[in-house]
């Protein structure tokens, strides 16, 4: 898939963007707080039909405005289509494709890597879960409504176990949290047999090195062994009495963690600097990987300040596997990486205060 | 609301904004029309709900809409009071009987969700069991909706109900009849494959 134009009005800091764009590598130059991410997020909440920074959607609407439209003329395996959201101060997202209403979205493949994303590597848990139950969307629909059922079970079963009371009711929804969490589980397993040789490839042209990336999958209070229902269950019995006291669930997957090694180091904590942003750079990699081997179509990709932090073979190899790529788009302050980028064939667009123009 | 409505019209509107499905547009249309209705036509729906105001109110035993201390079904000696259905809100009990239903009912006014502060104790489950005890039942259908709340509600009456010797059971789900294979969400098709069952065919004479 790719962006053909692209038209944005009162969303963030343009007032009106129109701009018509291809295929190929884009790069976007100008200073900080310009509208560079911005930019970046439009695309990304079109296709994906949320912002990759989970803001409110009155934090996107222009201050002082009432509604923002964006608009995207796209082309899917050679077809044309409109796709178009409006957003409301105080309302929902308005979604239409080629004019007609939206109800059920399939996300669009596209993915991105921006600045925030370093915390896959060095932040807490909850990022790279996160992550992972993100991307999982792709593969499976129905994942979404099935977290946000186990997140409601959890939350009613921890009230009960923090008031202390209810008994029976606090089994009822153990049962339901096991069966709920078991098919979480089994879906982000699923995902990550799909994602972990990607990840090892993506790392690897990235890096230049030989030391692989890897994927664990640590369950928390419960053990994988015997499959993933069973461990539950029996988590279930044999903590109900350690729930009870502590006043709250302790197994499952909302506490699991996905940790990533470089041969026997663990990333969050025995990593650079470089090699955390690198670690970062192919968890997206990989994620466009497994979006395009699912969908059998190329995906969009989109790099916010991505080279900033990495060495220079890792930068030169970087704009490689760019330009490799169907449709990219890339941000940058400095100006002789724009024009580097320029000569090996990109189009440069520069962003000043709300405005884009070619350069 | 807006100004220079005198203030008698602008409490209707107001008033009939709080209804369920209507919105300030509608209330608005609502209300004009009211003003200028033709005579009779006011006053008889004032009659009407002044009247269901009076009259209604839910059956001492199964809860459903009633004029008098039991309501029709649960007067019906021809129903079957082995056969017991347990739903959320009375209006359940419609659909239901549209779809030919002859047992008797027990309406739960609610679903447990600990969190919005609906306990057991709270909806109509103490009443339940009270009638389980003292009516001849058989069997207890559970049709509660297919929502995380409903699930839990209808896990935790099984649970209760294990003590006494009634039959559990609990509605299918699944496709709608007449329904399009094509065009059934994921998870209703993938409850309905989980919830499949087998078919028997017995050869008759004629298909020998």
């Amino acid at each position: 898939m790719h962006f053909e134009g692209v038209a944005l009005s009162n969303f963030r800091n343009f007032r009106e963007v129109r701009l018509p764009l291809g295929k190929g590598v884009l790069v976007l130059f100008g200073e900080n707080a310009q509208g560079k991410t911005n930019f970046l997020e439009a695309l990304f909440l079109l296709a994906r039909g949320f912002s990759p920074f989970a803001s409110r959607d009155e934090e996107l609407i222009t201050f002082g405005e009432d509604f923002a439209v964006l608009s995207a003329r796209l082309v899917e395996r050679d077809v044309f289509f409109a796709r178009q959201v409006i957003l409301k101060k105080g309302g929902k997202k308005e979604w239409r494709r080629d004019g007609k209403l939206e109800r059920k979205r399939v996300p669009l493949p596209l993915v991105g890597f921006f600045p925030e994303d370093l915390a896959l590597a060095e932040g807490e848990p909850k990022k790279r879960r996160d992550f992972v139950d993100q991307a999982v969307r792709f593969l499976s629909p129905k994942f979404a409504r099935l977290l946000g059922e186990y997140e409601y079970v959890l939350a009613q079963r921890n009230f009960l176990l923090r008031e202390g009371k209810e008994e029976g009711l606090v089994r009822v929804y153990g049962e339901q949290l096991v069966a709920l969490g078991a098919e979480v589980v089994e879906e982000r397993l699923r995902y990550l047999r799909l994602f972990a040789p990607f990840l090892s490839q993506a790392y690897q042209r990235i890096s230049g090195g030989n030391e692989p990336l890897r994927v664990v999958y640590e369950s928390k209070g419960y053990s994988l062994k015997e499959g993933v229902r069973a461990g539950l269950e029996k988590a279930l019995k044999s903590l109900e009495k350690e729930e009870w006291e502590r006043g709250m669930t302790l197994f499952g997957p909302h506490r699991d963690e996905i940790s990533f090694l470089l041969g026997e180091r663990e990333v969050r904590e025995f990593a650079s600097f470089g090699e955390k942003k690198s670690v970062a750079l192919a968890l997206r990699m990989a994620e466009k990987a497994v979006v395009q081997w699912i969908r059998k179509e190329s995906a969009v990709l989109l790099l916010d300040d991505a080279f900033p932090g990495l060495d220079t073979r890792r930068k030169g190899r970087l704009s490689s596997c760019v330009f490799s790529e169907d449709q990219a788009f890339l941000t940058t302050t400095e100006e002789d990486v724009a024009w580097e980028l320029q000569k090996r064939g990109a189009r440069v667009l520069k962003v000043c205060e709300g405005r884009i123009q070619d350069v | 609301m807006q100004e220079g409505y005198p203030e008698s019209l602008d409490r209707v509107i107001r008033a009939l904004s709080k209804l369920p499905g209507i919105g300030p547009k509608t209330a608005q249309r609502l209300a004009f029309y009211l003003v200028k209705s033709p005579s009779g036509e006011l006053e008889e729906l004032l009659q009407a709900l002044a009247d269901m105001r009076r009259k209604i109110r839910f059956c001492a035993r199964c809860g459903f809409f009633s004029e008098e201390e039991l309501c029709r079904i649960c007067q019906d000696t021809s129903r079957d009071a082995h056969v017991l259905c347990v739903v959320e809100r009375p209006q359940d009990i419609f659909a239901l009987e549209r779809a030919g239903f002859k047992g008797r009912y027990h309406v739960l006014q609610g679903v447990l969700s600990p969190l919005a502060g609906v306990g057991p104790e709270h909806i109509r489950i103490p009443e339940l069991l009270k009638r389980i005890q003292e009516e001849s039942v058989r069997e207890v259908i559970l049709a509660l909706n297919p929502s995380v709340d409903g699930e839990a509600t209808a896990l935790y009456l099984a649970q209760k109900l294990s003590a006494f010797p009634v039959k559990v059971t609990l509605i299918a789900r699944g496709l709608p009849s007449g329904g399009d294979l094509e065009f059934a969400d994921e998870v209703t098709l993938a409850q309905a494959l989980e919830g499949r069952r087998e078919i028997r065919v017995s050869l008759g004479k004629e298909a020998l």
